[in-house]
């Protein structure tokens, strides 16, 4: 019987049939390069709409291999219904037996591609690592960190683990600045004078709010604990921004001579932290 | 196969060359839009045409603020204010539109009335609390010297009540320690005499959204109008209006041929130039010849412009021009405050605009060169900086 099954299905292939296979399958793919060209085209035209084109990519991808696959099945091999069951129950069992793991991260890429956690552009922390999602595979995630390395995390692990969305599809994000400065600082002036500096910064993105927080910390010495919380235009511009508006605060500061007596000021107190040995 | 393939090549070749000859001739370089006044081409036309191209309000024939209802908006504002409502009112709209000569019409109507009112314009960024009282008190001519914000507000409220304008707002943009005094300053000034005085502002549109988002100054601003640019339908109007001022006739000798899909070049233009009407007069100046008839002209349909200089600039550049547009001009002093670069760095940055044609340089208040944006290309340059979100 399964003998009978198995010519029946050897039989389905013949070489105009393989040859329709392939042409089947070389369509989808040059489709899907054309298309991933054309997505990458507009978004150099328009920037601003970087995240919502990007992020069409995987679902269209996925719906073109789904309607390829229908077509070669149904349109062109055209195989009887025993030999679908046949086939579908033993490509299961083998498919599941030898590749649990890729199985799993590619249900895992289909349901994170039906119910997205994150989309193409977003800034995710997945576990340790910390970056922009540059690529959202079947089976695979590849997110684009600030050290320039690409990582990849299997989705099946994505769908276990809780993830921090920084932007949520949007082009600005919230960044917090957090600085440490002396406690003879006036912490009026401290904060009065982050905000004005951040306000300076042209990566802030004003149309947001900039807030600016203070709490004292006491860690072998007493120090003021400054956040600074304010949008950056652009996701990418972020360690800029961060960079940038505290270089702005500390300048600030010491035009206004804000450092006298303490150690951003230099000669005047040596010893501002003293490391007391256990 | 063969003779397949070569021709498949040569089709290929074909209509690459086709694309490439139709971007290279239908495409007009920004430096070449900018430097539209000084072609030989417009100096060599009859005094009464280039009249016609002249950019600036030529008389009450084509005034360059067309919509009534921006006037009658000032002057409900003012009968809210005689009223005894407490009223402050602020215009903002694209550089070009005409916002000055908003305010000199709505003077000119306060004047019918036998309405005391001061005309204010700002011609310098002011810096500090002492330099907006300052600035102000010499404005008002009052008496020169150093007044403290609640000596001035007593001073200003013991003033006969009038109309006060105040053109230029962006004067007050700055990405200094110093912006939000200056900012809080002035609104002090507008609330604590708002009511007895009627305060108007004007403000070019970048520099009102930056103050909005930066400081909220329209929360010192009872009433808030935007002056929208010339729409399809007057711009047509006004560049027909523009060559018969001139003595000439357009579209009535207009050769059949010239006309592409029975499509009239000018409404084209009108259509293109998204209300300013300096890149419309460039549109008709650079597809503009005499007509078969003595006092004619024929204008040919309009060309794209080409904004590959645009596509070309570094992320700083386009900083550096989105700061342009929030401040109104730039010097090479206040671009290295605010970029953190060397002046040598920034003069680099601002030159190489101007060479590209984006940016003018002028000679500042303080003797130093002032950077900013063309007004002929600065709707197109808004786009693209919004587009590439620069700007917002």
């Amino acid at each position: 019987m399964d003998n009978k099954i198995f010519q029946q299905f050897i039989d389905l292939f013949s070489y105009t049939t393989l040859a329709s296979i392939i042409g089947a399958l070389t369509a989808a793919w040059l489709l899907l390069v054309g298309i991933r060209w054309a997505i990458n085209t507009l978004v150099s035209y328009k920037p601003k709409y970087r995240i919502q084109l990007s992020q069409t990519y995987p679902v269209i991808r996925i719906i073109i291999w789904f309607i390829t696959v229908s077509y070669i099945v149904i349109g062109i091999v055209q195989p009887p219904q025993s030999i679908i069951y046949a086939s579908l129950g033993s490509l299961g069992l083998a498919l599941g037996l030898a590749s649990q793991d890729a199985i799993r991260n590619l249900v895992a890429g289909i349901m994170m591609a039906i119910s997205p956690r994150f989309k193409i552009g977003d800034m995710v922390r997945v576990g340790e690592h910390y970056g922009e999602v540059i690529s959202l595979d079947l089976s695979t995630t590849q997110l684009h960190t600030f050290d320039d390395n690409v990582i990849t995390v299997p989705n099946a692990d994505i769908l276990k683990t809780a993830i921090s969305n920084s932007n949520n599809g949007e082009l600005n994000e919230m960044v917090a600045i957090d600085l440490h400065f002396p406690v003879s600082i006036p912490v009026a002036k401290l904060k009065a004078t982050a905000l004005s500096a951040a306000k300076c910064s042209y990566f802030v993105y004003l149309k947001k709010p900039i807030t600016a927080t203070v709490f004292p910390v006491f860690e072998r010495d007493f120090y003021y604990h400054l956040t600074i919380k304010a949008y950056v235009l652009d996701v990418r511009l972020e360690k800029a921004m961060a960079t940038d508006v505290a270089e702005r605060i500390i300048e600030a500061l010491h035009d206004k001579e804000l450092f006298a007596g303490s150690a951003f000021s230099g000669s005047q107190d040596p010893e501002p932290l003293r490391i007391v040995q256990g | 196969m063969l003779n397949l393939k070569q021709r498949l090549a040569d089709l290929w070749l074909k209509a690459k060359q086709g694309w490439l000859t139709e971007t290279e001739d239908s495409s007009v370089a920004l430096d070449q839009v900018s430097r539209f006044y000084q072609s030989d081409f417009y100096l060599s036309l009859d005094k009464g045409l280039r009249s016609a191209f002249y950019d600036g309000p030529l008389g009450g024939l084509d005034s360059r603020v067309i919509e009534r209802q921006d006037v009658d908006f000032l002057l409900s504002c003012h009968g809210y204010w005689q009223n005894g409502r407490n009223v402050s009112c602020a215009i903002f709209g694209e550089k070009g539109t005409g916002l000055s000569t908003l305010l000199n019409m709505f003077t000119a109507k306060l004047k019918q009335q036998d309405q005391a009112f001061k005309s204010l314009i700002l011609e310098k960024r002011l810096c500090s609390e002492q330099d907006v009282i300052n600035s102000f008190a010499k404005l008002l001519g009052m008496e020169n010297k150093d007044y403290t914000l609640d000596e001035f507000i007593i001073l200003i409220n013991q003033l006969p009540p009038c109309v006060i304008t105040l053109d230029n707002l962006h004067f007050l943009v700055q990405r200094t320690l110093d912006a939000q005094v200056v900012v809080d300053t002035l609104s002090a000034i507008i609330l604590a005499s708002r009511g007895y005085h009627l305060w108007i502002v004007a403000c070019e549109e970048q520099a009102w959204r930056r103050l909005c988002y930066g400081y909220q100054i329209e929360h010192v601003f009872s009433h808030q109008q935007q002056v929208a640019n010339f729409s399809e339908s007057q711009m047509l109007e006004l560049l027909l209006k523009r060559f018969s001022y001139g003595g000439f006739r357009t579209i009535n000798d207009m050769p059949i041929e010239t006309l592409v899909d029975g499509k009239c070049p000018l409404n084209d233009i009108a259509k293109r130039c998204k209300g300013c009407i300096e890149l419309s007069l460039f549109y008709c100046l650079n597809n503009l010849s005499y007509g078969i008839t003595e006092k004619s002209v024929c204008i040919m349909p309009a060309e794209e412009i080409d904004v590959t200089a645009l596509k070309s600039l570094s992320q700083l550049e386009l900083f550096s021009l989105a700061e342009i547009c929030a401040h109104g001009h730039l010097s090479v002093k206040e671009h290295h405050k605010i970029f953190r670069i060397s002046l040598g760095e920034s003069k680099m940055i601002l030159e190489h605009l101007r060479v590209l044609g984006i940016l003018d340089k002028n000679e500042g208040v303080s003797g130093s060169d002032a950077y900013s944006l063309k007004l002929i290309i600065s709707a197109v340059v808004i786009r693209y900086l919004i587009s590439m979100n620069s700007l917002y």
